[in-house]
């Protein structure tokens, strides 16, 4: 695990922030893993929370082929996942939003297939995992809950490996747009008002496409008027005509 | 004749104790076996701790097509039925040990289990056995032509499946859609055409047929691939018994070789160069209850109602039923008895590779097959489905369409 985040003899149920965060009280709670629990129960998941000092842009969470011990739920900013391939370069896997889970990877191989960076400054929820298992055997909503991430998650990186592998550009980037809507919808955000946290190069990387092609492809969106582009903020001026564009029943995410 | 080793005789008081017993009923009977017959060493392999050697294992998830219906008439749930495979899982764990596992299949109606519960499934196998991502690993996943969607192949291609099976059986009418319109050469090669595709688009390296039932204007489907120079099937097993009729399987022994296809055994028909093929040529099959593989898996955990687990001279076979299953996950227990062991031996190389070496026999074995093979065979002349030829028996084309009464007779001659 990184060094950055505080380990729990820090004080680490309690943000640095916010000391009175917690799970019942998180705005997130709707999303994140207490989705899954009666009120009386989320103070147990609470209990074995670590939440340490926030990340910084460019931080690692942890990296690829360190030990498997926690999961971490994103609390605020936005983290990329990345894996290094064999020769050499940063691929990028995943971004995951506020409220997400991330670090599954780890559960099969006992170790971090990928490495989690911070886009910006973030702050996660860190879950021991032996601890979220012996709770789950309490509250198998919670278990249910999880594997539901985890199976969401497995599915949604083989169909995103399937649409790169066979979708044009406009498809891949109205893809992502959409799931990024989709994502800030679920949060009660706007879907069709929102900042990109992550660089048009993160963006290519992720999507199999160079830098200028993506920023070709959202001019050409904001000039046919499907949506507005200023630096990172997006505006979705016609929400129909995006998911034409994406086909919908290929989306990922 | 069989042996039953009932755990009840251990009185047992809990899941692990009946699992202590199963494991102390092995080891005796395999003490006594190989005292009195050499070719127990065979399968017995190397020490009294047979049981938790390091030999690959493979898993087998199993329940019956018509389970679907099983549940909705009766008093259990879906959770029921994990509830069952996870306490078989446990059971059988502790008994065979943590071992490399590169052979898993899964034959579940996809109706029966949602994502999670797969996920539970497949995180509790994965904590028990080694699983892992190698490309030599045999990870199979059953579908229907009804039940292919892109959702759940990719959730199972991300939990490392690489091949892809095609299932056609008698239930396969869950869409409402009749078996006479399925059946239709038309249907069946678009139905060919679309799993070709999917597995293509999530990278399965394999995609296999099972045919449970026979549909109308298969072997026509396949031809009209091949006039559309689309790819066959890697792998087309056969188990219905339509094909234990000597006319069917001589039918399509014929069309599926003019295909290209060879043959192991009599039921299942590989493509030249794949992988079982090779191992065919090389000599390095092997034949469990649940198929040919390559991967040198001769035990088999079989989880499920209605499966069959097979780890070495022991056979645990589960009830269908899932009511029964569910109060007795251990199965009924049943050894393989000391004229069985031999007979297995020489059914194996006569299915794997259709020949038998009789020097091999002699000097490994100490049992002499030509007086045998002369006696169970005296109805057929040499030379139209057999050839003795130095020391090796080599069926004949002719011959492997045969197979099924030339290994009942010499099931006789073992008895």
């Amino acid at each position: 695990m990184s060094e950055s985040i505080a380990t729990s003899s820090d004080n680490a149920t309690k943000c640095h922030h916010n000391p009175t965060v917690s799970c019942g009280d998180c705005r997130l709670n709707a999303i994140c893993l207490p989705i899954s629990l009666h009120v009386d129960d989320i103070d147990k998941l609470d209990d074995i929370i670590q939440r340490g000092r926030p990340l910084q842009k460019g931080e690692y969470l942890y990296r690829s082929n360190e030990p498997f011990q926690s999961v971490y739920a994103v609390r605020s900013g936005t983290i990329k996942a990345v894996n290094i391939t064999n020769d050499g370069q940063e691929q990028v896997t995943g971004f995951y939003l506020p409220g997400e889970v991330l670090g599954m990877d780890g559960i099969a191989q006992n170790h971090y297939t990928n490495s989690a960076i911070a886009l910006e400054t973030a702050a996660v929820c860190e879950i021991p995992f032996s601890r979220m298992e012996d709770l789950s055997l309490q509250l198998p909503t919670l278990q249910r809950h999880f594997f539901q991430l985890m199976s969401k998650e497995i599915t949604s990186d083989q169909q995103l490996i399937t649409l790169l592998s066979k979708n044009s550009a406009d498809e891949r980037i109205a893809s992502l747009l959409l799931s990024i809507s989709t994502r800030n919808h679920n949060r009660h955000l706007s879907a069709t008002f929102f900042r990109l946290p992550m660089s048009r190069a993160d963006i290519g990387n992720y999507l199999g496409l160079t830098i200028e092609t993506v920023s070709r492809v959202l001019s050409r969106f904001q000039k046919s008027d499907l949506l507005e582009v200023n630096k990172k903020e997006i505006t979705i001026k016609d929400m129909d005509g995006l998911k034409r564009v994406a086909n919908m029943e290929t989306a990922c995410g | 004749m069989r042996t039953s080793i009932s755990p009840d005789s251990q009185s047992p008081n809990t899941r692990s104790d009946i699992g202590a017993s199963i494991l102390g009923a092995s080891r005796s009977c395999e003490s006594a076996i190989r005292k009195s017959d050499p070719c127990a060493d065979a399968l017995l392999d190397v020490t009294p701790l047979r049981l938790s050697q390091k030999t690959p294992l493979g898993v087998s998830l199993f329940t019956h097509a018509s389970m679907l219906e099983e549940m909705r008439s009766g008093p259990f749930g879906s959770r029921h039925l994990i509830e069952g495979l996870l306490s078989e899982l446990e059971l059988r764990a502790k008994t065979v040990g943590r071992r490399s596992t590169p052979w898993l299949r899964w034959q579940i109606p996809h109706d029966l289990l949602d994502s999670a519960e797969i996920m539970e499934l497949m995180y509790s196998i994965g904590k028990r056995f080694e699983l892992g991502a190698h490309r030599a690993n045999h990870y199979c996943v059953c579908f229907t032509p009804n039940e292919l969607t892109g959702s759940r192949v990719a959730l199972f291609k991300g939990l490392g499946f690489n091949t892809l099976e095609l299932v056609y059986n008698p239930c396969n009418s869950s869409s409402g859609a009749s078996l006479v319109s399925l059946s239709s050469a038309q249907s069946l090669q678009q139905q060919l055409v679309n799993a070709r595709g999917i597995a293509s688009d999530y990278q399965f390296s394999q995609l296999t047929i099972r045919l449970d039932h026979y549909p109308e204007g298969f072997t026509q489907a396949l031809q009209q691939l091949v006039a559309e120079n689309q790819p066959l099937p890697d792998v087309i097993n056969t188990t219905s018994c339509e094909f234990q009729q000597q006319d069917n399987f001589g039918n399509l022994y014929q069309s599926l070789k003019y295909l290209g296809y060879r043959v192991l055994g009599n039921d299942c028909f590989v493509r030249p160069g794949s992988e079982l093929a090779k191992a065919q040529a090389s000599y390095h099959l092997k034949l469990t209850p649940h198929g040919y593989n390559c991967q040198n898996v001769a035990d088999i955990v079989g989880l499920g109602p209605g499966n069959l687990s097979a780890l070495n001279l022991l056979r645990y076979e589960n009830s269908p039923s899932l009511t029964d299953y569910l109060s007795q996950p251990e199965g009924e227990i049943r050894a393989t008895q000391q004229q069985q062991i031999r007979l297995k031996l020489v059914l194996d190389n006569l299915l794997c590779y259709h020949q038998l070496d009789l020097k091999y026999f002699r000097s490994r074995y100490e049992l002499d097959l030509q007086p045998i093979i002369e006696q169970a065979w005296s109805a057929y002349k040499n030379g139209y489905l057999f050839v003795i030829r130095n020391h090796l028996v080599t069926l004949t084309p002719a011959g492997i369409r045969q197979l099924t009464p030339l290994c009942c007779a010499l099931i006789q001659q073992f008895d």
